[in-house]
């Protein structure tokens, strides 16, 4: 077997992995800076975290822009947004529901009446939080459980303009992404095809297009095929798509895919596919988005899984905090990248620490694990290529001498 | 305890658990469907009940986040055309053009499933049996202690 360590790759491309899960940020086991300090020894880069606007401002307060208003209850979310800050972990806010006194009397999902209240209320965010830099507006308004009436000028006129107007005027090097959209309707929504159109037609302002690419057939889609040619959806596997259509309707503009993931059976029977599974699309489609043009993240949904039936189950952690496969494939992604008759080529990241990383590579032989080849160093975002020969089937794993820890192993040939 | 007694409560116990474990209506009928579905497509033929069953027992993340709904939905359309045949659709009124309500119409609404009525059935003769048993058992052990104790004074 020949082994021939490639460079480093060429161009470090922006993509940044990060992850969403704002219970577990709020509620989860351990102080703040623990929980942090759990994200960085994964690798995480960026974290997105939600404010609930109609959960900090429950009664209408009389100063709307100043942070301080008495009916503002930040409890919630100073420890989390101050956490992240303080740990030095690159955080996106992403700011949704409408509280009762600005919507009419209505439930969290029906827009303001005035496109004043959401500019004021993000007036008051923007100062109380002035670090952070990278913002999404609203959550998923393209079905109707997020936003009624569910229509790109509706988010446009009361959301999304004048959100982007305030931060642009009060963040200096702020980048704002809109249109949020879910990977397809649902019952009286509207699909992302349509939605990204329907925001600029409606004059939509953003830095980037921020969309949630989750994979509608889980069983059948992977990361790369099992689109469906002919549907208004957009799921990971069709990204071509979604690319396509941000560069004929804003052109110039960046991509957010700011929620993904694969679910886990057990527990869930229904959409979940097995861990290992699981395990092996994180590098897959850590590959996919690096190699795809305008993406700049990926947030992974779920940290820790959650124990109801019905919610995610796309975490690292099981509900009961015990670490699935997926706690190693985020850490240390690695796939194969082409197949040349006995040739191999594997592309991975050592997501821990920042700067060049050293890892080998180990096959398994005789019920161990032995390393082969010589030591590789990954580029300054440790990003890694390598090429290995095969006289024979093989299996094997990233391992990191640094982390001492090894990727999920990958049977070759 | 006597024995009586014990006859009884065993068959109670049976006829109990023979008629718990009559499936419940309806649910297994929408599991089996969204069992099926998880591969993303349902390939197995059900009552057309089952099919709107299935739909409003899809868990919250799989209704918002999946294709469940409109594959079920037409698994539904090609079984109800599948049983309705060719040319039934002909001259019929638009409102039973609505899938779920062709099933709704297709679903007898005061009717128990079989299952669960033959399940009753057999758990009311258990009890039944039992407490028979139970009575033949008394009246055997009163002749023979009537024959056992004798005129009084003997002694």
């Amino acid at each position: 077997m020949v082994l021939a360590l490639a460079s480093p790759a060429a161009a470090t491309p922006q993509v940044r992995y990060g992850v969403q899960d704002d219970a577990w940020l709020i509620y989860g086991p351990g102080s703040i800076d623990e929980r942090v300090g759990k994200l960085h020894r994964l690798g995480v880069e960026i974290v997105r975290f939600q404010i609930r606007w109609d959960e900090v401002a429950r009664r209408r307060p009389r100063n709307a822009r100043n942070h301080r208003d008495r009916a503002y209850d930040w409890r919630l979310v100073d420890p989390v947004v101050r956490g992240l800050r303080r740990n030095r972990m690159e955080t996106v806010l992403t700011i949704v529901g409408t509280p009762r006194w600005a919507n009419g009397g209505r439930r969290y999902n029906w827009a303001p009446t005035s496109r004043r209240s959401f500019a004021n209320f993000i007036a008051a965010v923007s100062r109380r939080y002035p670090w952070v830099r990278k913002w999404t507006i609203w959550n998923e308004p393209n079905q109707r459980d997020w936003l009624r009436p569910t229509t790109a000028r509706v988010y446009v006129e009361r959301l999304l303009n004048p959100a982007y107007a305030e931060l642009r005027r009060t963040v200096r090097g702020v980048r704002v992404a809109g249109g949020m959209s879910a990977p397809r309707a649902g019952s009286g929504g509207v699909s992302p095809v349509a939605w990204i159109r329907g925001l600029r037609a409606a004059g939509a302002r953003l830095d980037a297009y921020a969309h949630h690419p989750y994979p509608l057939r889980p069983r059948l889609e992977t990361p790369w095929r099992g689109a469906c040619r002919v549907c208004a959806t957009i799921t990971m596997a069709e990204l071509d798509r979604l690319i396509r259509e941000v560069r004929r309707n804003f052109r110039g503009k960046r991509i957010w895919l700011t929620e993904y993931g694969y679910q886990t059976n057990p527990p869930d029977r229904f959409l979940g596919v097995r861990p290992r599974l699981q395990a092996r699309y994180f590098g897959s489609v850590a590959r996919r988005v690096y190699v795809a043009p305008l993406v700049d993240m990926l947030i992974n949904f779920m940290v820790r899984d959650d124990p109801a039936p019905s919610g995610w189950q796309s975490g690292f952690f099981t509900s009961s905090g015990q670490a699935k496969l997926a706690y190693r494939a985020f850490r240390l992604p690695v796939t194969v990248a082409a197949r040349r008759g006995r040739t191999v080529r594997l592309w991975g990241q050592i997501r821990p620490r920042a700067g060049a990383r050293l890892y080998r590579l180990e096959r398994f032989e005789r019920g161990r694990w032995r390393r082969f080849g010589g030591v590789g160093r990954t580029d300054a975002r440790g990003f890694f290529r390598v090429t290995v020969g095969l006289k024979r089937r093989l299996v094997v794993r990233v391992w990191s001498p640094r982390d001492r820890a090894g990727s999920v192993a990958l049977r070759l040939g | 305890m006597t024995k009586p007694v014990v006859t009884m409560a065993l068959c109670s116990i049976l006829g109990l658990l023979v008629a718990t474990s009559a499936p419940a209506a309806g649910r297994p009928c929408a599991d089996a469907v969204i069992t099926d579905w998880t591969d993303g497509r349902v390939d197995g033929r059900y009552r057309p009940a089952c099919y709107a069953e299935a739909i409003d027992a899809l868990p919250e993340d799989v209704r918002a986040y999946s294709t469940a709904v409109d594959d079920i939905s037409r698994a539904l359309r090609e079984r109800i055309r599948e049983t309705r045949g060719p040319d039934s659709t002909a001259g019929e009124p638009a409102s039973s053009d609505d899938p779920l309500l062709a099933a709704a119409e297709a679903t007898p609404s005061d009717a128990l499933p079989a299952a669960l009525v033959w399940s009753a059935l057999v758990a009311g003769l258990l009890v039944l049996a039992g407490i028979a048993l139970a009575a033949i058992q008394l009246l055997r052990r009163t002749r023979v202690t009537h024959r056992h104790t004798g005129p009084v004074g003997q002694w």
